[in-house]
């Protein structure tokens, strides 16, 4: 690293170019060869400038590395880059504000505005120094942090330094103005100077720490200082009697310069936190490498950079000027790049043995990647040049802050996957595919060059306040033509993109199933994924200029994927205990060929078997496997949800736009990753719920016909799932009432609503009067239960332990932080949204308030969580809720015309929201990945053990004989072992003292005849700890209440004591009884 | 309500546009095909899976063919058509499984045909009354401009090609880690009990405790009132099976156990009680 970075230096010379484009450089851009040679002036004097800095600095870490430990290089290396980016942050443009207040402020107040600006910024730098390590140690945890700002003195060198740079950052663009061109480069030699010798003295003193390193460069900044003001000390005519400092000198802060400055920082941000993230992710020696391998790499990115700075500087303000000579400069830039490689490449080996064998063992593959990211930063610079021409800096902020994310993200993930080297190569990748997405404008504009469109693209439409009767959205970007790329390449690439989402979510479980424990690599990757799905899809809704179609396909591509991630999860079988539930009654169909079986693992479900019947159909017809039928069927029921939220919304606003954004928000629904993916009854209602509501509102009004497939799909959500159902019914009724109050002057309005309410309702009387059907009990068991809790809440305060599940296992720290933001972020969001769409009342439009209502109802969410039952019961209905939460959410957001910059905002709060709604409503990430068996704890119980035990059921016990086990082993035997499983719901029978209870007698003996169990299943391993789910068998299980320890391994193995009673299997886990000698059938 | 607003997925309202009377009989040919294809396929003797996957495709071209005249879009028939398909065969497996009928692959078949002629008649009822007259000429010849909507998918084709590359990769890539990751464990059960022979059978798991071959050296042993008998020491090939008859009194209670030669705790029990 040098004192000047290649692209701090652009904060230097851009604005030299700005503010002066009409003095000298006005006449010299005019035309060709003048140009170029400008350019090259430029390019040479800022490449000499950075080379002197180069040369010394190289010396400097190579002194660093030769008398230091390697991992004292890398907290250095890491140390100085955050300095230089939080130094550079706390500047908050000051340096380019003097670049264009000086000139025109008085001799007499120009030293009171720098120092002002110089104390303004240090105070800037110190404080971001000096809060910033503290949050990320102290509340984020990250540790590995501490040998940085660990203790009060090196919080304080840490802080200081940074202030340091701030000062001199700021100071090096005034001289520009108060002094003269060299005095830049004098600060910065002399600084590079006494920082080398203080290292040498400071390694002489017998100094070994990474911090010691740190102190000399920051000595080196500090005596620079004086020299400044030595330099331009002026006469008594310059003396300035007023105070030292006036902040009122500052005000104005121009926002060019904050423009100017943004974009500067997020260029270099991603370069300089990549240290950071080595240090975090993989050691301070890792680091030492990596950070030797960076400055070595600098002077291959400086010479492209500095042409294209030059190509900025010397074009004196005219985009044509610059698209000329980038056909140049683009091919120069690359040429020189690749010439570096050509060097660096096969002399990677020779370059780092300068600092050291070690550099040069672990280094060589780090050095030529790094050498390699040259290339795509030819592009990311040339893209710099010409948004700064084109007076776009704003923008180009942001697409840079995005790329800058996406280029970490692609690190961080690189990084868990193969180290220092993974981390460079898919720096490298993110890179590659930056410099295909900016090149893109490049072409583009090169291409319109002759032509005024250029300069009209970013100008802001006028706005669009009209609202069409009945529609609740102004729509001005549908009047605009989308942008030139978006409208040639539509959605196609994001789609590409997020599903690449699916590979580190693979990755993260192979590598989980492999170690078992679901380590944080495995985390990451798995979080990751899901981000890569949600996060473009996020930001292609609100992207400006974009088709709708485009928005709408990235919105259900979106929903398509989280469903095929569960698929990635489970890529086999069904495992989780839902899920067991339902496989075992298309079992019971298949096998029968009739309806209503009888489902022991959960009677109600057979009288409710749409979702079954539509995969027996898909398996019975195509031959296919039940999984894979099922599979089918599943991602049809997403589609069909994805769309029929898309066109709900869409039809109600009048914008297709708006659906698109609705469909992302309903994402954050905390059930739709997991349990509204899961080969469940509900997963098919919920979709089928939503399209009858679009099917009634779509219908054509005046025919007969028209609500015949709105009356068929309410009959198929009665046959699918009864809750549904009845909130269904219940919705269409609040409908009509709300026509009905709303548009009294209409009544026929209500009738459609009456209608397919009747319909359902009548569907719904004759499944639940269908002989059997036990709804009527299990309901009442929810709602009793539920009331229960509820009452011992106000009652008496008892809840449940928040973050904490059964066996005392607590969620993470981050995934507690993740929560907590995304329900904060939703309630505020959702609360704005709701206190803005007030108005719409006005417009007395029944499904809109409709909608309102259901959206008021989401705090009901959070609050479940507050005891067992009412948390499943909330979680449940979070699936309705979003339907409304996501229409006045996304009405909301698209209330104000969109830009780049608000598009980030939204789609990070969005991603927000996603990620803590993941953790909150499929667990936490662990437990979302396979691993090592986990007792009681639903997929994570489901292992080769248990399922060895249940095939050889399958192939050894006459089918649909009487078994018992516990809440997995028992719950397998049902779908894949063909067998009948004894619950307490299915039979009314508690047997579970049969495992649960250490001592043997008669009550058993009662039980195993009441019940028939011929055989029984016990999992010895459930002596290894508490339940992760609660219980080990089924609620209200033998000695659940006060349960503080495992249930007794005497209890799981009783059995083999009792006369009579055969052990007929052991594989070591899992070990069956055949009870046939206590009575059993 | 406002579907001529919305560009792209939601096109326009104009239902009673007169439609071309040759496009109109061509695309009820081209449904009926399908249809008379899936009725013929098992009188042909075509394999199951042919039948039964020519009759979901004939009701999908019903339902997509009905989901159609709503002319609302692109968005709006993909929706109707898949959500009609769910409702249609959950309706009628409904109509099958609770009845005399059944759930068979015949039974399935022929509702799912019926429900798609029953479609289809009632599609080309609605059709042919829609028709008004015939294109003139000069509009005929004119190349048709593919809808919006097409566009779009045809544009997208590729791009979904890559991404379910990708979900294949991403699916196998996990099945091969479960299939790694799931060694079945060592497994003791019984066989044929018969008289005093009684099968006592080994499973290993795909790889062996000692190394990649088999699992073994193993001794089984019986107990019996406290006398215990050893058998010959076996190897189990990796994910094979050993069976080892032992000889046990016609009654009694008997312990059946695998061990390590040298270990007396035993590595699985089995108990017999007869």
């Amino acid at each position: 690293m040098t004192d000047v970075l290649p692209h701090q230096a652009e904060a230097e010379a851009a604005p030299t170019a700005l503010e002066e484009p009409t003095g000298s450089s006005g006449s010299m851009g005019a035309t060709g060869p003048s140009g170029l040679r400008r350019i090259a002036a430029i390019s040479t004097s800022l490449v000499g400038t950075y080379a002197t800095t180069s040369a010394l600095g190289l010396v400097f870490w190579l002194v660093a590395a030769r008398q230091f430990p390697i991992s004292a290089v890398g907290v250095a290396g890491a140390a100085v880059a955050a300095m230089m980016l939080l130094g550079t942050l706390g500047t908050c443009g000051l340096g380019t504000m003097l670049i264009a207040r000086l000139p025109l402020t008085e001799q007499g107040r120009r030293r009171l505005l720098t120092r002002s600006a110089l104390v303004v910024a240090g105070a800037g730098g110190v404080v971001l120094a000096a809060l910033v390590p503290l949050v990320a140690v102290h509340l984020v945890g990250v540790t590995a942090l501490a040998p940085i700002t660990g203790t009060p003195a090196l919080a304080v060198l840490f802080a200081v330094g940074a202030g340091l740079v701030s000062v001199s950052v700021v100071l090096d663009q005034a001289v520009l103005v108060l002094g003269n061109g060299s005095l830049q480069l004098e600060r910065n030699t002399l600084a590079s100077v006494v920082k080398l010798a203080a290292l040498v003295a400071l390694a002489a003193g017998g100094q070994t720490g990474g911090m010691a390193i740190f102190l000399a460069w920051t000595v080196g900044t500090a005596v620079s200082l004086p020299l400044v003001a030595w330099r331009t000390r002026g006469g008594r005519s310059l003396a300035d009697p007023g105070p030292l400092v006036d902040r009122g000198v500052l005000r104005g802060l121009g926002g060019l310069a904050a423009s100017h400055h943004a974009l500067t920082t997020a260029l270099q941000a991603p370069l300089q936190l990549l240290p950071l993230l080595v240090l975090v992710g993989v050691s301070a020696q890792g680091n030492g490498v990596f950070s030797t391998a960076l400055q070595v790499t600098g002077a291959v990115f400086a010479l492209p950079f500095a042409i294209s700075v030059a190509l900025f500087a010397s074009a004196a303000g005219s985009e044509r000027d610059v698209l000329h000579r980038m056909r140049l400069t683009v091919p120069l830039s690359l040429a020189v790049s690749v010439g570096a490689n050509l060097v660096l490449l096969p002399l990677a080996g020779p370059v780092l043995s300068l600092f050291g064998a070690q550099y040069s063992a672990e280094g060589v593959d780090v050095l030529r990647l790094l050498a390699l990211a040259g290339l795509p930063f030819v592009v990311k610079d040339h893209y710099v040049a010409l948004r700064r021409v084109q007076g776009r800096a704003g923008r180009a902020s942001a697409v840079l802050l995005v790329a800058g994310c996406f280029e970490l993200a692609a690190a961080a993930i690189g990084m868990a996957a193969d180290g220092v080297v993974g981390l460079c190569t898919w720096w490298l990748g993110a890179l590659v595919v930056e410099a295909l997405v900016l090149g893109w404008p490049l072409l583009v504009a090169a291409r319109t060059t002759a032509t005024p469109a250029v300069a009209a693209a970013g100008r802001p439409l006028p706005p669009v306040a009209a609202l069409a009767p009945a529609v609740t959205v102004a729509r001005p970007e549908e009047q605009r033509p989308p942008g030139r790329l978006a409208g040639l390449v539509g959605a196609g690439p994001a789609v590409a993109l997020m599903s690449l989402g699916l590979l580190p979510i693979a990755e993260a479980v192979s590598r989980s199933r492999a170690d078992g424990s679901g380590g944080t690599t495995a985390q990451a990757l798995y979080v990751g994924g899901l981000v890569l799905i949600f996060a473009p899809a996020a930001i292609g809704v609100f992207w400006p200029r974009l088709r709708s179609s485009t928005r709408a396909v990235l919105a259900v591509t979106m929903l398509m994927l989280l469903q095929l991630t569960r698929l990635v999860v489970d890529p086999v079988r069904f495992v989780r205990h839902d899920e067991l539930t339902h496989v075992n009654g298309l079992r019971l169909i298949e096998q029968s060929g009739r309806l209503f079986g009888d489902n022991p693992l959960l009677p109600v479900t057979s009288y409710y078997p749409g979702l079954q019947l539509a995969t027996d159909a898909v398996r019975t017809l195509t031959g296919a496997s039940d999984h894979a039928s099922a599979v089918a069927v599943l991602l049809a029921c997403r589609l069909v949800l994805a769309l029929a939220v898309l066109l709900v919304v869409a039809r109600v606003t009048g914008s297709l736009r708006v659906g698109a954004a609705a469909v992302v928000l309903y994402a954050c629904n905390l059930q739709l990753l997991a349990f509204n993916a899961q080969y469940s009854y509900q997963t098919m209602a919920l979709p089928l719920a939503a399209l009858t509501v679009y099917l009634v509102l779509s219908r054509r009004p005046g025919t007969r016909l028209a609500l015949l497939p709105a009356v068929a799909a309410v009959g198929a959500v009665a046959v699918s799932h009864h809750l549904t159902t009845a909130l269904l019914v219940i919705a269409l009724l609040v409908w009509a009432v709300l026509e009905w109050l709303l548009r009294r002057g209409r009544p026929r309005s209500v009738a459609p609503m009456l209608v397919v309410a009747g319909a359902g309702a009548v569907a719904f009387a004759l499944l639940a009067l269908n002989p059997g059907n036990p709804l009527g009990g299990y309901l009442g068991d929810i709602a009793g239960g539920s009331v229960s809790a509820v009452e011992g809440v106000i009652g008496s305060g008892e809840s449940r332990p928040l973050f904490e599940n059964a066996a005392g296992v607590r969620t993470a720290a981050w995934e507690r932080y993740a929560i907590l933001a995304s329900l904060v972020v939703t309630l505020v969001v959702l609360l704005v949204a709701l206190w803005r769409a007030r108005r719409l009342l006005a417009q007395r439009s029944s499904v809109v308030v409709l909608l309102l209502l259901v959206a008021l109802l989401y705090p009901l969410i959070p609050a479940g969580h507050l005891t067992v039952a009412t948390a499943e019961v909330g979680d449940r209905s979070a699936g309705f809720v979003f339907l409304g939460v996501a229409f006045v959410v996304a009405w909301w957001c698209w209330q104000r015309e969109a830009g780049r910059g608000r598009t980030v905002v939204l789609a990070t709060v969005a991603t927000v929201a996603f990620v803590g709604s993941v953790v909150l409503g499929a667990g936490s990430v662990v437990n979302q990945l396979p691993g090592a068996f986990r007792v009681s704890d639903d997929a994570r119980s489901v292992d080769a053990d248990n399922l060895a035990a249940t095939a050889w059921m399958a192939t050894h016990l006459p089918p649909d004989s009487v078994v018992y086990g516990d809440r997995v082993g028992g719950r397998l035997a049902g779908p894949y072992a063909g067998q009948y499983v004894v619950t307490h719901v299915g039979t009314g029978i508690d047997a579970s003292r049969l495992l649960l209870d250490p001592e043997f007698g008669p009550a058993d003996v009662a039980l195993v005849r009441e019940a028939g169990i011929r055989y029984l299943i016990a999992d010895r391993r459930d002596a290894n700890g508490l339940p992760n789910q609660g219980v080990y068998v089924e609620s209200g299980e033998f000695g659940e209440d006060g349960r503080v320890a495992p249930v007794p391994a005497a209890a799981l193995r009783k059995f083999g004591d009792v006369p009579g009673v055969q052990a007929i299997y052991d594989n070591g886990s899992v070990v069956i009884y055949d009870l046939e000698a206590l009575g059993a059938p | 309500m406002l579907p001529d607003l919305l560009p792209d997925l939601l096109p326009d309202l104009s239902r009673d546009r007169p439609r071309d009377l040759t496009r109109t009989a061509a695309d009820l040919a081209a449904r009926s095909a399908v249809l008379l294809a899936a009725g013929l396929a098992p009188l042909l003797g075509a394999p199951d899976a042919v039948v039964g996957g020519l009759a979901l495709l004939a009701l999908a071209v019903v339902v997509d063919a009905l989901a159609g005249r709503r002319r609302l879009g692109p968005a709006d028939r993909l929706l109707v058509t898949v959500g009609g398909l769910l409702v249609t065969l959950v309706l009628v497996g409904l109509l099958l499984g609770s009845t005399g009928l059944g759930l068979s692959h015949r039974t399935w078949v022929l509702a799912l045909l019926t429900a798609a002629a029953a479609g289809l008649a009632g599609h080309a009822v609605l059709a042919l009354r829609g028709v008004r007259r015939p294109v003139p000429p000069d509009e005929r010849h004119r190349p048709p401009r593919p809808p919006p909507g097409l566009r779009t998918a045809v544009r997208l084709v590729p791009w979904v090609a890559i991404a379910a590359v990708v979900v294949v990769v991403a699916v196998n890539t996990s099945a091969t880690s479960q299939s790694e990751a799931t060694r079945a464990p060592l497994e003791l059960s019984f066989g044929r009990v018969s008289g005093s022979q009684v099968e006592v059978v080994v499973s290993a798991g795909d790889t062996g405790d000692t190394g990649p071959g088999s699992t073994g050296p193993l001794e089984v042993r019986t107990a019996t009132d406290g006398n215990e008998v050893s058998y010959p020491l076996i190897d189990v090939a990796a994910g094979g099976t050993t069976t080892v008859t032992v000889s046990l009194p016609p009654s009694g209670r008997f312990v059946v156990t695998l061990s390590y030669p040298d270990q007396t705790q035993p590595l699985r029990t089995l108990v017999l009680d007869r």
